[in-house]
């Protein structure tokens, strides 16, 4: 699988090398814990995390 | 001790069937405390209503209005899966809610929960049918576990404690605003940090919400 990388301003995680919810190029290697967010505007973990577009984000980013 | 687990769950299962032949359990139940009631690997268990099953649902309507601090409909539910498959798990599923026209709301793998996979979704039915039949999947969906539980593990790591003496930091809120500081002093107790403004002739010694700090490579 190739490597997954999580981008330190948003987190969300991408195997290219631009973030593509936010297109930071400030990406890392080092993440722990997965958020997948189907529906933002329903999820509660989502509206938490503020996060607004669906995709696979990494809970902690260094 | 693989098998035994696997027949563990095989018990549970065997033994929710016999109680919902008694027609005592309703997988919409969410806020039931027992957990039994709510296990989800049933097919029988579609809505044949008799008076007690009212009863219950009304019930569980009166614990759902004082149990409503959250706005959303989301309900949580945490399935074993196999140890250290949790990325191609959570992958999975996710391919699996993009091509198929599933109302899962969220997937959430938590380092805490090792072996386990949350799923958030409006109600256990919608878990069950993102889950079904995905390799490495174990056991089957409990009870759904309140958002507090989940939302502990959510929250922000405060940046203080990512801050130490001697760093160089940027002030990024506040009136020092866009400053590059050096920390004098952390308070990591009310996430305070002293910082020297460098960029200031005079190095005067200001305290700053943590907060307003990030550090600088
Ligand atoms: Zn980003």
């Amino acid at each position: 699988m190739p490597k997954e990388l999580a981008c330190k301003n948003c987190k969300a995680i991408t195997i290219g090398k631009v973030c593509p919810v936010c297109h930071s190029t400030d990406l890392s290697s080092d993440w722990t814990g997965i958020i997948i967010v189907f529906n933002p505007e329903k999820s509660q973990i989502a509206q938490t995390l503020e996060i607004k577009t669906a995709h696979k984000y990494a809970l902690k980013v260094s | 001790m693989k098998s035994k687990k696997i027949q563990n769950d095989f018990d549970d299962m065997m033994d929710y069937d016999n109680k919902n032949n008694k027609g005592e359990s309703d997988l919409n139940l969410d806020t039931s405390k027992n957990i039994d009631s709510d296990i989800l690997d049933n097919k029988n268990n579609q809505k044949k209503y008799t008076n007690s099953d009212i009863d219950t649902e009304e019930k569980a309507n009166q614990l759902r209005s004082t149990n409503n601090s959250r706005s959303s409909d989301s309900k949580f539910f945490a399935i074993r899966i196999t140890g250290g498959q949790e990325n191609i798990v959570a992958n999975v599923i996710q391919n699996k809610i993009n091509s198929k026209k599933i109302d899962l709301y969220s997937v959430l793998i938590l380092e805490h929960f090792k072996g386990y996979v949350i799923v958030e979704a409006p109600d256990s039915n919608i878990a069950y049918e993102a889950l079904y039949g995905i390799r490495h999947v174990r056991g089957q969906i409990r009870g759904d576990l309140p958002f507090s539980d989940i939302e502990k593990y959510l929250v922000k790591k405060p940046v203080v404690t990512e801050l130490n003496i001697d760093d160089t930091v940027e002030v990024i809120a506040g009136p020092f605003k866009s400053m590059k500081a050096k920390i004098t002093r952390v308070d990591y107790e009310k996430q305070e940090v002293t910082v020297l403004l460098l960029d200031s002739p005079y190095q005067i010694p200001v305290t700053v919400d943590a907060n307003y700090l990030k550090k600088t490579p």
